[in-house]
């Protein structure tokens, strides 16, 4: 008498804690208990039920594919299982041909499934890797990664070859880090292509990439890449413990990744730089710092990141440097711009007209008679109008977005002064920002910037400049007590480097630039020997 | 001590830097405290002199005990009590000296930019940014004066250059006309003054090298006092002795009657924000030092819960502790300064030394028998 079945009869409530499941067969449990019924799996002795397992566990999922065979003079059966459109169509059926044609040549005997099942996995497949698998967990994983399982019945075992291959979409120049001098080639999604783009860059067996599986559903292969030697262990070792920490369902863009290992929780400013381009991720890591590439995105993190790099372009460093020094310092100054000057603005014209010279002022004064609304007002208007206008503008087809500029331009513009609802001035000062904006380099400064770029608005308009005071102090205050990866973020200003300054507002040119950044160790020091600025005939002599 | 919490020794002759200059160049006390007249460049040599000294002997003392504060070393010292007593004469003076740098800039503010704000706004304003900087920790505050220092030294050189067309040695001239009595009066306000420098013996306890602290305090010092000795020869020479006493703000006066050029009419902005970059960087300082020096007092581990209050008396003080701008300047009158200096410089001095002295002698003496 089955006393386990007889209990739930006269007790229901017992029902759910005695129910007995079949192996594989869990079909109304929730996601953690499906996920440990799987763990505790084993492959089977019987095909049938292996095969059974496969399509309760998949739910006879569209893309999971059984292809039967048998084998020898025993007929024994099997079952390749692979996942469709992860795998490579060809490495299957070579597998299979395999399994069918050369097994014809070996000698027909009867032998047993055990036998059969050694003479499978030594001699017949042919194939990348073969690793032998028991567990159903990671045979599952291996599936998921487009691996090709290979069953014989009456064998508790399972043969995992190695057959990925899909569509990947083509090495394109990254639209949003575009330089005019440079390499044409960005990260795509595919994590295999982007280390084979940075190991193409840097052939050092040194370079080393160290892959961590995050996302409980999604599995997301995460590579910690850093050159082995010239990074800090303390470093490595810390971006090592706070990736470990991270327990969440899925890991779909670096950007989830970003949020739980940033420094602080409330950083108005990105402390972990991204980007799309092999030569920049290769030009920090050759500095001692470390890149996390995260399976199907583009988008790679360099971590520690300073200030300065989210103000530098890839080809600061192809063109010459007494240029690029000016570029940068321009760079600098008109992101400062792109958040201080509609404050300033206001602030200036509302609370301290007598630091104006008088024909500027009498000039601003004439051109505001009529407009209806106080200059904070018009200004946070004009500045939420043209925000408005960026933001329809990004996420919209290039046809359409053209047609926004134009209304934009013309109902902002034009019709606005037109109209006498805003003063030319104000629309100065708008399109001053915006340029100013559009020289940012780094997208996620830029965002910052828009942000406080109000807030520097409205301290502007309720106190004048002792407001933007109060505002420079607690962005000052804000930047220096924020740390990336242990480093300051403001440094080599704030601590003051001397030597790091050769990298920083300013580009010292390459041969000046002896020695690497000095991060948390400071391994390696120096980049290269001393002594190689290029020099003319006559000085060569002079110094013979 | 933890690497977190330290600043470099550059950091600190910046904070003692802006700390020292701010005060002393935007009012200009040798000057408006004392009638030394056109002598009043001598009277800041005397100052420079005179705080150096000051400065010797505090940091003399602190170098022996590298790791500690004041607080600590002073109970060792003296004893628990008289020790604990010390300690609070010291924090008073921290809480006083930046509350009257805090007044100042506000009556300035309030009278020359903001007219119809109230002054408790905007000195709340200026702690407010202080005590976010200090409750960001002493590291945050040491890279905060790394970067305002350069937009500082920036804006002290304008002060220097732009009145030089203006320069006129005769009104320096005659030399000594009264004696040396007007000269000395008119050091004693701003020699006082350093008792402000006692935050070294906090703060030097979070250095990365305490032992060279003396240093860097003294060439800091120095350089500070020296362009206040320039400064104070540009504004006289220029805006001559008369007109210079009468003023409240001298610098802001002479800067104001400037006109560089048509376009830049204004250019004490520059001053303005200057000196409230400083302001921020000492009452952050001090703030700093008070806070540390009451939880070192109570045995708390953290300073940072105390910041924010600390904050709130830090502003009712800066408005409540003088009725207007005049009677700051009647405390600032020499008479009764320098009768206050006793009390904050040479007795505490005077205390620590002497038991430190006596103590050395005795275990000398305790050693040989």
């Amino acid at each position: 008498m089955d006393w386990s079945k007889f209990i739930t009869k006269i007790n229901p409530l017992k029902k759910n804690k005695s129910k007995v499941y079949e192996m594989g067969d869990f079909k109304d449990l929730d996601l953690q208990a499906r996920i440990d019924q799987t763990d505790k799996l084993k492959v089977a002795r019987k095909l049938k039920k292996n095969l059974k397992i496969f399509c309760n566990v998949f739910g006879n999922s569209f893309d999971l594919n059984i292809r039967t065979f048998t084998v020898g003079e025993n007929e024994i059966p099997g079952a390749l299982v692979y996942m469709a459109g992860l795998s490579d169509n060809a490495e299957v059926e070579n597998i299979l041909k395999s399994l069918k044609i050369e097994l014809l040549k070996i000698e027909q005997r009867k032998l047993s499934a055990e036998k059969m099942y050694n003479i499978i996995n030594k001699k017949i497949i042919n194939n990348r890797a073969i690793n032998k698998m028991q567990d159903y967990s990671k045979i599952f994983s291996e599936l998921t990664l487009g691996s090709t399982a290979v069953l014989l019945d009456g064998v508790p075992e399972a043969i995992i070859c190695e057959t990925r291959g899909f569509e990947v979409r083509n090495i394109e120049e990254p639209k949003n880090e575009i330089t005019i001098r440079g390499p044409r080639d960005g990260f795509v999604e595919n994590i295999n292509v982007n280390t084979s783009l940075i190991r193409q860059r840097i052939r050092t067996p040194n370079l080393w990439f160290k892959e961590y599986k995050i996302g409980k559903l999604s599995k997301t292969s995460i590579l910690i890449t850093y050159i082995k030697g010239l990074a800090s262990e303390e470093l490595v070792e810390e971006v090592e413990s706070r990736l470990k920490g991270i327990e969440v369902d899925q890991i779909l863009e670096s950007g989830f990744i970003q949020d739980y290992i940033q420094e602080q929780k409330y950083a108005i400013f990105p402390t972990i730089l991204r980007s799309e381009r092999p030569d920049k991720v290769c030009s920090s890591l050759t500095q001692g710092k470390v890149a996390i590439l995260t399976a199907n995105t583009p988008f790679v993190l360099i971590m520690p990141a300073t200030f300065n790099m989210f103000l530098q372009s890839a080809d600061d460093y192809y063109e010459p440097f007494i240029i690029i020094n000016f570029i940068r310092i321009l760079r600098h100054i008109s992101y400062f711009m792109s958040f201080l000057i509609p404050g300033l603005y206001v602030g200036v014209v509302n609370y301290h007209p007598e630091l104006l010279p008088a024909n500027l002022l009498l000039r601003i004064a004439a051109t505001r008679e009529g407009v209806p609304f106080p200059l904070i007002v018009e200004s946070l208007i004009m500045e939420a109008t043209f925000e408005l206008l960026r933001e329809a503008g990004l996420r919209l087809p290039t046809a359409i977005g053209s047609a926004v500029t134009i209304v934009g331009a013309l109902v902002v513009g034009e019709a606005a002064i037109n109209a006498g609802l805003v003063s030319p001035p104000m629309v100065i000062i708008v399109a001053l920002t915006a340029i100013a904006s559009f020289t940012v380099p780094a997208y996620e400064l830029g965002i910052t910037g828009r942000f406080i770029r109000f807030v520097f608005l409205f301290l502007g308009g309720s106190m004048g400049l002792f407001g933007i005071q109060f505002g420079i102090l607690a962005l000052i205050i804000h930047l220096c007590s924020l740390r990336s990866f242990g480093q300051p973020f403001l440094q080599p200003f704030a601590p003051f480097i001397r030597e790091d300054i050769q990298d920083s507002i300013f580009r010292f040119p390459f041969w000046r630039m002896i020695n690497r950044p000095k991060l948390l160790d400071h391994r390696d020091k120096q980049r290269q020997k001393k002594g190689q600025e290029p020099s003319t005939p006559e000085e060569e002599e002079e110094r013979k | 001590m933890n690497k977190n919490y330290q600043i470099a020794n550059r950091q600190l002759w910046f904070i003692l830097f802006m700390l020292r200059s701010t005060i002393i160049i935007s009012t200009l006390p040798v000057i408006t405290t004392a009638d030394s007249m056109q002598d009043a460049w001598l009277s800041a040599l005397v100052t420079l002199v005179g705080s150096e000294i000051f400065l010797f002997l505090i940091s003399l003392l602190d170098i022996r005990f590298p790791q500690q504060t004041i607080i600590e070393y002073s109970q060792k010292l003296l004893g628990r009590l008289p020790g604990i007593g010390l300690s609070f004469l010291l924090l008073w003076i921290f809480l006083q000296f930046s509350v009257i740098e805090l007044r100042i800039y506000a009556e300035v503010i309030k009278n020359t930019f903001l007219p119809q704000t109230p002054l408790i706004f905007l000195s709340a304003v200026i702690v407010l940014a202080a005590s976010l900087c200090v409750y960001n920790g002493i590291e945050t505050l040491g890279r905060c004066a790394d970067l305002l220092f350069f937009l500082y030294i920036i804006m002290i050189a304008f002060i220097i250059i732009i009145p030089l067309p203006e320069v006129d040695f005769q009104n320096l001239k005659p030399i000594f006309a009264r004696g040396l009595g007007p000269v000395i009066r008119g050091a004693i306000t701003p020699v006082t003054y350093a008792a402000q420098l006692w935050v070294l013996t906090i703060i030097s306890s979070t250095t990365e090298k305490p032992k060279k602290i003396l240093n860097t305090a003294l060439s800091s010092i120095g350089l500070s006092l020296t362009i206040l000795v320039l400064v104070a020869i540009i504004t006289v020479s220029s805006l001559g002795p008369q007109e210079t006493v009468r003023a409240t703000f001298p610098v802001l006066t002479l800067i104001r009657s400037i006109e560089v050029s048509p376009f830049l009419q204004r250019t004490e902005v520059l001053i303005m924000f200057s000196w409230g970059f400083g302001l921020f960087i000492s009452v952050s300082t001090h703030l700093f030092a008070g806070s540390q020096g009451i939880s070192q007092l109570l045995n708390l581990h953290n300073h940072r819960n105390l910041v924010f209050p600390m904050g709130l008396i830090w502003i009712y003080m800066s408005i409540h502790g003088f009725e207007n701008i005049f009677a700051l300047n009647s405390f600032f009158s020499p008479r009764i300064f320098g009768t206050y200096s006793f009390f904050i410089l040479i007795l505490p001095l005077a205390l620590l030394w002497g038991s430190y002295l006596v103590r050395k002698i005795l275990n000398a003496g305790g050693k040989k028998t």
